[in-house]
């Protein structure tokens, strides 16, 4: 024993007094990873073994900074001649400042994202081909936009690429084969691929054995894509230890889903994750089928309009214990004797979140707030949640009450061109605040109120939650007048989440409060009335306790929803207006804001640097003035 | 079973065998050699490090293996230290260096991540004057040297 643990020895870090623990590149690189570029580039000039040991972590991972282009105008080209080759990541494009000199220096990259995008041929093009065959040591490869030819990278030459991602690519019909070939040796592949040469599409003669994602978001339409499902399905039995499927194809795809099942049963496939896209395009006893043949199944994932029958979901349900992803957006079911496909119901998805202990990322649909409170959380490990929650008797329940109270609220507007909405169109809207406060001293609203907040109470017990979406359908914001009520249930859970990086909430109120210090994103979706607009004076009071809380925010996307069946409205850009003026107090850090103006203007978006701030272009006579709002009510 | 290990200066520590098992090395070693009664030398390992290291396995001997994905991009590690870890840590800078030595070379990983977060939390918004003083560090650059350096850089300085 004492002979093997000596030789062990033998190759020993340090030995105590002639090495410094900093000198050791390892130990340096380690406390690198908890420094920020500027505290690396200074530990960089200490001294020359320093230096050494720093310099090249310092230009490791530039490209990840977030403000790495508006950097790299300021790198000098002799130190990036000088640098480059400490590299493994790099993002380049067609305008990417000293382009040239990175690909030409840029010799040790693990990680190379190409990014062709020129539609208008300002630039000279990027040579590819060569700066590909140059990295020999590629690890993971992108590129978007343009066509390749693989002729040039092999197994044979690029024997550690692993990871490829191809977006808005073509291949040309010259190149398949190389390119089948490619992928025999990769663990993932993404594609998005605008054009490949019909024929050719028949890689049943490899096996793909190392592959164990496929991601795949657009296949050109080839012709006879009905005869090319059971090729396709026969590529998925080429791949013996796939693991991920994720398919989000056109409509135009259809997948023989009892063909699949078959092919993944008998080549004993380990699939532990799939998508299956949109549209139908899979059956649902083929998707039963399908599930069947599967064991183990760790991420389940719907988008768009998908029918699953109760069938489906006892099928998840079986597989309770290793499921971590659940994505049910978009999913719905076609109840007995119905013809109208509606949301997945409530109970399936509650099922789902009280049954599965290992989940960390649910994506769910509506849910009832009773259902969820029905019994204990097992999902102590969520960190991803996004979520509708209903009060089961709320006014805004979106398949009962909110279409009477859509119709409801139709009926009010005035019809375009009539004498009534050129006059005012107030009338309708005080009607329609009545018409909330109405609702609001109704019992049955006061108690979905308080099923909100058991709701929210025993969200502020899942502590990993990194990413949370409560954002509600339109019709909720009948409850904004109690939004005092719900904002003091916020405030009570933000404190407690701890780890709570990325928040979209519905609703002002819940930014008054400073108990969400480690937000980074935020994305604030306003239901905004004229009311509420008019207490400013508390608004500005606000601004000074604004400024720490959200120190930490990085992205703010402001979303109005505004009152969308009201035409004509002029009142839209005050809230932008007012808005404006908080903004600039609160995202001091903030490196990016985005503002949608909901369902009013859909395309208008407004993209303002707030360290650099600037006003949004829009002319200031086109807002009212108070005067004109005042008198007119 | 516990395990005897053997520190650089002969002393002898008697731990259990889960606390011991926190540094791959030593339970590599056990796996590899299978158990047995002679004690583990450490010959790298000074008794008052050792000392301090058992100490820290002691306290997280029940602490989950980790098993984060190990990544590179720096946005993504937090700074944060536990309470224990951080009294654990107020130690001299000599120990301190040593104590990320020892979790180097015994491969404990979580010890070796709270010794460079204290370095780096010393580091932090340090000039390059400053870190030498503190690190009592010989500046070896010639003025031109560093003046170079210095403008190659320049881009890793907020502005």
């Amino acid at each position: 024993m004492t002979e093997i643990s000596m030789a062990s020895v033998g190759g020993a870090l340090y030995s105590k007094h002639n090495v410094h623990a900093m000198d050791i590149p390892m130990v340096a690189d380690r406390v690198a990873m908890f420094l920020d570029f500027r505290d690396i580039s200074r530990c960089a000039l200490v001294s020359k073994q320093w230096n050494d040991n720093f310099e090249p972590v310092l230009w490791r991972h530039t490209t990840w900074m977030s403000d790495w282009p508006e950097r790299q105008q300021r790198m000098t080209e002799a130190a990036i001649e000088r640098n480059a080759h400490h590299m493994e990541s790099l993002r380049v494009a067609q305008t990417t400042p000293h382009r040239e000199t990175l690909l030409k220096h840029a010799t040790n990259l693990k990680q190379l994202a190409v990014h062709f995008h020129d539609p208008q041929r300002k630039f000279p093009t990027v040579d590819k081909a060569r700066l590909i065959q140059r990295n020999k040591g590629l690890v993971r490869l992108a590129l978007i936009q343009g066509w390749f030819n693989w002729i040039s990278v092999s197994p044979a030459s690029h024997s550690n690429l692993r990871h490829l991602v191809l977006h808005n690519c073509q291949i040309e019909r010259h190149s398949t084969r190389p390119f089948w070939e490619l992928m025999t040796n990769l663990e993932s592949i993404e594609l998005t691929l605008t054009a490949i040469p019909d024929q050719d599409f028949n890689p049943v003669e490899w096996t793909f054995s190392k592959l164990r994602s496929i991601t795949i978001s657009r296949l050109p339409p080839l012709r006879r894509w009905h005869m090319r499902g059971r090729t396709f399905c026969d590529w998925i039995g080429k791949c013996p230890n796939l693991e991920r499927l994720i398919l989000r194809l056109s409509a135009a795809f259809t997948i023989p889903g009892d063909y699949l099942a078959t092919v993944v049963r008998q080549n004993r496939i380990p699939l532990r994750a799939f998508d299956i896209g949109s549209y139908n395009r899979i059956h649902m006893d083929d998707l039963d089928d399908l599930m069947d043949a599967v064991d183990g199944l760790r991420e389940f994932r719907v988008n768009q309009w998908m029918l699953l029958g109760q069938a489906t979901c006892n099928r998840l349900l079986m597989q309770a214990n290793t499921l971590t992803h659940v994505c049910f957006r978009q999913a719905g079911t076609l109840p007995i004797g119905s013809s109208l496909l509606v949301p997945i119901s409530s109970m399936y998805q509650q099922q789902i979140l009280h049954s599965c202990p290992n989940l960390i990322k649910f994506y769910g649909r509506i849910l009832l707030a009773s259902d969820m409170l029905s019994s204990p959380w097992v999902c102590s490990k969520l960190r991803v949640l996004v979520l509708f929650i209903e009060a089961s008797n709320s006014p805004s329940h979106p398949v009962l009450d909110r279409q009477i109270w859509v119709k409801d609220t139709l009926k009010r507007i005035p019809q375009p061109g009539s004498e009534q909405q050129s006059n005012n169109n107030y009338r309708w809207r005080k009607g329609n605040n009545r018409y909330y406060r109405k609702r609001c001293n109704d019992p049955d609203v006061r108690a979905s109120l308080l099923e909100h907040a058991a709701v929210y109470d025993r969200l502020s017990r899942l502590s990993d939650l990194e990413e949370l979406d409560l954002s509600y359908p339109l019709g909720f914001s009948v409850a904004m007048a109690h939004k005092k009520f719900l904002s003091m249930r916020f405030l009570a859970g933000f404190g407690k989440l701890g780890r709570l990086r990325k928040l979209r909430v519905f609703g002002r109120s819940c930014l008054y409060h400073d108990r969400a210090p480690t937000v980074m994103e935020m994305n604030w979706i306003v239901g905004w009335n004229q009311r509420q607009n008019k207490d400013r004076t508390l608004q500005e009071t606000q601004i000074e306790s604004l400024h720490r809380p959200w120190l930490h925010l990085e992205r703010l996307r402001w979303n109005i929803h505004e009152q969308m069946y009201q035409p004509g409205y002029r009142f839209g850009q005050r809230p932008l207006w007012y808005g404006l003026i908080w903004y600039e107090a609160i995202t001091g850090e903030c490196k990016s804001f985005q503002v949608d103006r909901g369902n009013f203007h859909p395309t208008a978006e407004m993209y303002l640097g707030c360290n650099g701030w600037q006003m949004p272009n829009i002319e200031p006579e086109s807002f009212l003035t108070d005067s004109e709002i005042d008198g007119d009510q | 079973m516990p395990i005897t290990l053997l520190s650089l200066d002969d002393v002898q520590f008697k731990v259990d065998k889960e606390v011991a098992e926190r540094s791959i090395l030593i339970k590599n070693m056990i796996e590899d050699v299978g158990e047995s009664d002679a004690p583990i030398p450490l010959p790298n390992v000074s008794s008052s490090v050792l000392k301090k290291v058992i100490e820290y396995c002691e306290h997280h001997r029940n602490d989950p293996v980790q098993t984060q994905d190990e990544t590179d991009d720096p946005r993504k590690r937090s700074n944060d230290i536990e309470e224990w870890d951080m009294k654990f840590m107020m130690v001299d800078q000599e120990m301190l260096f040593e104590i990320i030595l020892a979790a180097n070379y015994l491969d404990i990983k979580p010890l070796l991540d709270v010794g460079c977060k204290t370095v780096a939390n010393i580091i932090k918004g340090k000039t390059p004057e400053e870190i030498r003083k503190v690190f009592n560090i010989v500046n070896d650059f010639t003025p031109e040297e560093e003046a170079q350096i210095k403008k190659e850089n320049e881009w890793a300085e907020d502005r």
